[in-house]
């Protein structure tokens, strides 16, 4: 049972580091990710074939994370930019562009599941509290809490967090001041990609790519921020965690009704609390 | 709003109305002889795409009524869907039930789905209520995907044949079948759109906080949307699990409720068309080219996503109407009914109004109008209103502090402050938009702190907003009967099944109003077109049309040009005087011929309350605020004002 919590909460890590960069595009500049589950599939296949051939494990979350971060920002600057704070044609043509990257995935590496052998020298087992827990399930829950603290003191902590914060509260003033919006918000998208990349490359050695994770990670992605809160990051993390034990729990107890699990909860704190746990009313220039 | 250049919703396109119904009957007779011809005429391959479009037509018709006319953006349609489909498959597969009432059962589980999950969507908006939505039907996916001994998981649940006799097993015969279905779930959505509901459902799209202060509970208008768009998309989800032989988790997928969403889209959201258009190019692409390029259909689908939304973002129907319309003469629509006596109404003389209203079941006869300042007031003991320590904070910075003040029934009475005093936070504490930080707010004897906007408005208040707040993409006309509706016609809105220009007494009133505001020149254009003088009488216009017993009037002519000015003042004095009026202005001349009292704001209290001759002559008031502007001063006291030359005068801006 302890084992299977630490699993889980390891498991609410990775969660969270996919879901805090989908969670910070959305409370900042307001844009709902729909291809937050491809830039996923992406940089695990892509992740996994660095690996094995060009450098390693390191070298593969230095490459999915430039290369999505890269992706994202060209998006923004082709499509988002267009769609400034009008949600539908956002979510419209962010699915366009998931089919495209999903069946291109699909092309190039054959569309067969894959998992991303343990790195060496994360391959091994701890003995905590009595359980056998994994080293690399302690490494993603390490690697999670740091992300957790460094996003909440770059967001709240430091010029740059407040240059973004105060942008999005009042864009007008920001753009007399002489702030570049579109820039601005090209770089959070941009990052918020970086962070989906790193967090494929680190899940490819746990969950890796498989037929319909994109919509797997973008729906368990989803029920994160919807009970966690939009655009808060503890709440994400708090979501995370939450999501990934309950999710790992229901997994293991009763495989088939895993999405009743997260159906309940959700639905719940959604009729209490329509803006979720820890989230704020945001305001979209209406 | 930077939001509107983007926005893929439809401007809605102006045409000559009975020309529009001699082409549309003719247009919808020769649709229905090509689609009675289709199994004979086209190949058997084009018969199932017939079929499919029918099917995806009636999910996107119902998508539509969600999207395009109540303005709720849902990414859950696939959940109706696929609780259609999967409730027939399981009825008959797993409890052996005969195939109509497992069809029947199968639409109430749709129905309960949508109500269920309505309940909390609709509370939702915008971004909150995609997200809510798509994580709604993303969860119901995952639930069928992976609960395999029940649904069948990802292989689906095969039907068995699936259809309801060996009659339907003709493709053609279930063509036919499908085709009827569609037929009748067009003419209901039809029907729905056209009826008094329907207007209500675009009121809502454009304005959700003007409905709320002219009575609706706008909720109660939006949970009955979606849960009609979850039945017609479980009728879809029946029809296709039938056709196909089974329910699939594609049924269920986030795919399934995007198809209808760039279904709707690109064919026009807010059309009655567009949906179905939409469903029927997607679906032939989708044939065509799907088997003829196997690997990369998913990529031309994605290219078909990015370009629609980038380039066609209104939509196939309304950029033909568009370009039919350019092409034909600039014909601006007036309807043609035979003209009232007395030829065009100058704006005025509200009087006449309530004539109307009388004859359509109204309160009073009216004293003719004066000067509005000293009106004999009847003995009606209760207040109108009453505000017993009202104080408002918005975190720690206070707006208004301990304001107790009690307004007579009939009673006029001006509020002047400068900028920032808190008489718009005042207006928005008394109708409802804002609650009180402390203290009470009692309207004709009850107290409604806790009541709703609409709740106060049904009690008989009704306001108008500093900032034009109409229903820009409605017309004239429209806006007039959204708060037609919203009050005296409360009856009629939630009808969906009469047009709503059958209803003669509400057109009627509609009409006169309009006419009583110098409008109705202007009745079918939209409102967005306007001048803006025109859309400051159409915003008092929707606060009179509510036959309210407590008028709050927010800056009536900020903004106006001299010749507006002046017909806003002959406006404001014709209201009848029965009518307890509060009214901000800027302009003392303006407010000083009109009211009894005043009362001064300043820094969130209230500082003078008075008739006009004190409040005029009164040392503080003067030194607080007319010292710095004599001329203004001046204009008030020789109560000409209208004359007044210089704009910039206006004393807030001066202080």
């Amino acid at each position: 049972m302890l084992g299977d919590i630490i699993n889980g909460i390891a498991f609410g890590g990775l969660l969270f580091i996919l879901a805090s960069g989908f969670s910070l595009a959305l409370g900042v500049i307001r844009v709902i990710n729909i291809a937050h589950g491809a830039f996923y599939i992406l940089a695990v296949y892509l992740g996994i074939t660095i690996a094995e051939r060009a450098g390693g494990f390191a070298a593969a979350i230095i490459v999915d994370s430039l290369v999505v971060m890269a992706l994202a920002a060209v998006l923004h600057r082709v499509l988002l930019k267009r769609f400034h704070l009008a949600p539908l044609p956002q979510v419209l043509s962010m699915y366009g562009v998931t089919l495209i990257i999903v069946q291109a995935v699909r092309l190039i590496w054959g569309g067969y599941p894959e998992v991303m052998p343990t790195p060496p020298g994360l391959d091994g087992t701890l003995h905590i509290l009595g359980t056998i827990v994994p080293v690399y399930r302690a490494f993603l829950i390490v690697v999670a809490a740091v992300l957790a603290i460094a996003l909440w003191l770059l967001i709240d902590r430091t010029r740059i967090g407040a240059l973004v914060r105060a942008s999005v509260d009042d864009e007008e003033i920001a753009r007399s001041i002489g702030i570049n919006i579109e820039r601005l918000s090209m770089m959070l998208f941009g990052f918020a990609g970086l962070l989906v990349g790193l967090g494929g490359a680190l899940g490819a050695p746990l969950l890796g790519g498989y037929q319909g994770a994109e919509f797997e990670i973008l729906t368990l992605t989803l029920v994160v921020v919807v009970l966690g809160g939009v655009g808060s990051i503890a709440g994400a993390f708090v979501g995370s965690l939450f999501v990934g034990v309950l999710w790992h729990l229901g997994t293991a107890a009763f495989a088939q009704y895993s999405y009743f699990v997260l159906f309940a909860p959700m639905i719940l704190v959604l009729s209490l609390r329509p803006t979720g746990l820890l989230g704020k009313k945001l305001t979209f220039g209406e | 709003m930077p939001v509107d250049s983007a926005d893929p919703r439809p401007r809605a396109v102006i045409l000559d109305p009975r020309a529009t119904a001699r082409t549309r009957v003719a247009v919808l007779a020769g649709l229905a002889v090509l689609a009675a011809i289709v199994p004979v005429a086209l190949p058997s391959y084009w018969l199932t795409i017939a079929t499919l479009a029918l099917i995806y037509s009636i999910l996107a018709m119902g998508l539509n009524l969600l999207m395009g006319y109540a303005g709720l953006d849902s990414l859950g349609q696939a959940a109706f869907f696929g609780l259609g489909s999967y409730g027939l498959a399981i009825l008959l597969v797993r409890y052996g039930v005969a195939w109509w009432p497992a069809a029947l059962a199968a639409i109430a589980l749709g129905t309960a789905g949508a109500a269920v999950l309505g309940l909390i969507a609709v509370r939702l908006r915008g971004l909150y209520f995609l997200l809510v939505t798509l994580a709604m039907g993303q969860v119901l996916w995952g639930a069928d995907y992976r609960w395999g001994t029940f649904t069948g998981g990802a292989n689906g649940l095969e039907l068995g044949g699936g259809r309801p006799s060996p009659w339907f097993y003709s493709d053609a015969n279930f063509y036919y079948f499908t085709l009827g279905i569609f037929a009748a779930v067009a003419a209901l959505v039809s029907l729905i759109i056209a009826s008094p509901f329907g207007l209500t459902l675009r009121g809502i799209r454009e304005r959700e906080v003007r409905c709320q202060t002219l009575g609706y509970r706008t909720y109660v208008h939006k949970y009955v949307a979606f849960i009609l768009a979850g039945i017609a998309a479980a009728v879809a989800g029946i029809l296709n699990a039938a056709y196909n032989g089974i329910a699939s988790p594609s049924d269920l997928s986030i795919d399934q409720s995007f198809t209808a969403m760039l279904m709707v889209i690109l064919g026009g959201a807010g059309t009655v068309a567009g949906p179905v258009v939409g469903a029927v190019v997607m679906t032939a692409l989708k044939y065509e080219l799907s088997t003829l390029w196997v690997d990369y259909w998913p990529i031309i689908l994605g290219v078909i996503y990015v370009l629609a939304t980038v380039y066609v973002p209104n939509g196939i129907v309304t950029g033909v109407a568009g370009l039919l319309s350019r092409a034909g003469a600039p014909k601006r629509a007036v309807e043609r009914e035979p003209a009232s006596e007395g030829g065009p109404a100058v704006a005025g003389s509200v009087a006449s109004l309530l004539r109307g209203a009388a004859a359509s079941g109204g309160r009073e006869t009216p004293a003719p109008l004066g000067t509005g300042g000293d009106l004999v007031h009847d003995g009606r003991s209760r207040p109108a209103l009453r505000l017993a320590g009202v104080s408002k904070a918005f975190g720690d910075l206070p707006v208004l502090t301990d304001i107790d003040v009690s307004v007579g029934a009939g009673q006029r009475v001006g509020i002047i402050g400068l900028n920032g005093a808190g008489k718009t936070t005042l207006f928005h504490v008394i109708s409802g938009l804002e609650p009180p930080t402390r203290g009470r707010v009692v309207l004709f004897g009850r107290d409604v702190t806790r009541e709703s906007p609409s709740g106060r408005a049904a009690l008989g208040l009704s306001r108008t907003f500093q900032v034009t707040l109409l229903y820009p993409r409605l017309t004239a006309r429209e806006n007039v009967e959204v708060a037609l509706l919203g009050s005296t016609y409360r009856r009629y809105r939630l009808r969906l099944w009469r047009p709503l220009r059958t209803h003669g007494d509400l057109r009627a009133r509609s009409r006169e109003l309009l006419e009583t505001f110098g409008l109705w020149p202007h009745a079918n254009v939209e409102v967005r077109h306007l001048s803006y003088g025109h859309q400051r009488q159409l915003e008092i216009a929707l606060a009179i049309a509510v036959d309210p017993a407590l008028l709050l009037l927010d800056e009536p002519t900020a903004g106006l040009s001299q010749a507006e000015m002046a017909a806003m003042q002959r406006l404001l004095a014709s209201l009848p005087s029965r009518l307890t009026v509060l009214v901000v202005e800027h302009h003392l001349e303006v407010i000083f011929q009109l009211v009894e009292r005043v009362l001064v704001l300043h820094q969130g209290s209230i500082i003078m309350d008075g008739p006009p001759s004190a409040v005029r002559t009164d040392r503080q008031v003067q030194d607080l605020y007319f010292g710095a502007l004599p001329a203004v001063q001046a204009a008030g006291q020789t109560g000409g004002g209208v004359q007044k030359a210089d704009r910039s005068g206006e004393w807030n801006t001066g202080l």
